[in-house]
């Protein structure tokens, strides 16, 4: 067995999150200096340029890149030979505590979804475990807005639906809603499973480095499609008109029932803020 | 960018000539407000009863900022999406609010509303916290201290950019803007 201390966990899970509220990750800035280079609307152009700028002040590392500084969801791979002195979970929501206090990030999340109290520090975290073989640990840290997780969605399309079917419920998602979601957005996509894992494998996709294809042929031909489809749909940055509404699109597939075609759109938005932590 | 500056309150002549896709410099007092604050001050409006902040006049920025570094009067704050304000956009706008600042389109409905009583929606760009941030001075508790990040701040703006939405003579940015760049 491989043993890790609950405190590595909280140190490196808190220095993650206090770095990714600050520092723009360098693909979403690649993906946003390029479209810049290729957006026709002048409005759009100006969007953009002041997101860019936006991120340049962030970086000194005073004020978060959004004032939304959103839901923590981690996902997290346990090796099934280490063992966690401590509480794991303690650990984690330990850490987002701690981010939370010495970054000075907003308290974002509400105790009770019809009470609204405010919890005051972040937590609870949203958690996912998957225990995986060997002895690796990772937390997958994703930052999520209030305003783009409320863009996305879900449907049980028929299996006769296939590739176009989907299409065009991701299509029609982000014509609908993008313009709430902080464009340009990021779209991940989740294919299959059952009614409660697509939008798992959806949030999922948003974990890949922007502009990384599925490794299946046949998905990354479908992303290609459905983010060409999307960036034709004229929303624009901000939604003010222009030919860039989405950065990228990625899929997630899995395998489901012979009566279904679960598939989710979850949507991030410029900032995506997601993190690494492996120990 | 050429931009149109404009003092707040916002004087109703200025307002008159803008139109939806022109930048505006804010430069003058605010009131933040968005979910939570907004919710009470519909339900006493709803009762009849006078809010906490006088609105007659003035423009409200739908904002949650973070909390102010050390020296500092506030965060991160840039635009929350607007839309979720629409329940009670008709309340407020009765109590005599003259503008909002917020991100991403309106409904219809309430956009006619706007231009029926000469409301002007301005768009902020989403997303950009830090910027905003900069652009914010003197921020004070006017209201709702307990709601924390949703209390209802004042705040001074001092060069704060932000594109119009909506403007008096019909015009919808989120409508318009995408019809020439529409392809699908």
């Amino acid at each position: 067995m491989r043993s890790i201390a609950a405190s590595d966990i909280t140190v490196a899970v808190a220095a993650a999150i206090m770095e990714m509220h600050f520092q723009i990750r360098p693909d979403v800035k690649a993906a946003l200096q390029t479209a810049l280079e290729q957006e026709g609307s002048p409005l759009g152009r100006q969007a953009l340029e002041l997101l860019l700028q936006n991120a340049q002040m962030a970086s000194a590392g005073v004020l978060p890149l959004c004032q939304d500084t959103g839901l923590t969801i981690l996902f997290v791979d346990i090796g099934q030979e280490v063992a966690v002195e401590g509480s794991l979970e303690e650990a984690l929501q330990t850490g987002v505590r701690q981010a939370t206090v010495k970054s000075r990030l907003r308290h974002s999340v509400s105790a009770d979804p019809l009470k609204r109290m405010n919890t005051g520090d972040n937590t609870p975290a949203v958690i996912h475990y998957q225990v995986v073989p060997g002895k690796a640990f990772r937390v997958q840290i994703m930052a999520k807005g209030g305003g783009c997780e409320n863009a996305s969605t879900q449907a049980m399309l028929l299996p006769s639906a296939g590739e176009a079917g989907v299409a065009d419920f991701v299509v029609n998602s982000v014509r609908l809603n993008a313009a709430t979601a902080c464009p340009p957005v990021i779209i991940g996509v989740g294919l299959g499973g059952s009614f409660d894992t697509a939008p798992l494998l959806a949030k999922k996709a948003l974990l890949r480095t922007i502009g990384e294809s599925a490794a299946d042929p046949g998905l990354s031909k479908l992303e290609k499609e459905i983010l060409a489809r999307i960036n034709r749909l004229g929303i624009g940055p901000q939604g003010w008109g222009g030919s860039i509404t989405a950065l990228s699109v990625a899929i997630e597939a899995a395998p489901c029932h012979i009566a279904s075609l679960p598939v989710a759109v979850n949507v991030d938005c410029h900032s995506h803020r997601v993190a690494e932590v492996k120990l | 960018m050429s931009s149109v500056w404009l003092t707040l309150p916002l004087d109703s002549a200025a307002v008159q000539n803008l139109r939806i896709g022109e930048w505006v410099n804010l430069s003058g007092p605010l009131y933040t407000a968005r979910d939570a604050a907004l919710q009470r001050i519909h339900d006493l409006l709803l009762e009849g009863k006078q809010p906490p902040i006088d609105l007659k006049g003035r423009c409200i920025y739908f904002v949650g900022p973070t909390p102010p570094a050390p020296g500092e009067s506030v965060g991160s704050a840039g635009p929350t999406t607007s839309r979720r304000m629409e329940p009670f956009l008709p309340l407020l706008l009765d109590a005599g609010v003259s503008g909002v600042i917020g991100k991403g389109p309106l409904s219809g409905h309430i956009v006619a509303e706007f231009q029926r009583r000469g409301v002007l929606y301005l768009s902020a760009a989403g997303g950009a916290g830090a910027y905003y941030g900069s652009k914010i001075y003197g921020a004070a508790v006017a209201a709702y201290e307990d709601l924390g990040p949703e209390a209802v701040y004042s705040i001074k703006v001092e060069n704060f950019p932000a594109v119009v939405a909506v403007d008096l003579k019909g015009g919808d940015l989120f409508e318009e803007g995408p019809k020439a760049y529409r392809k699908e």
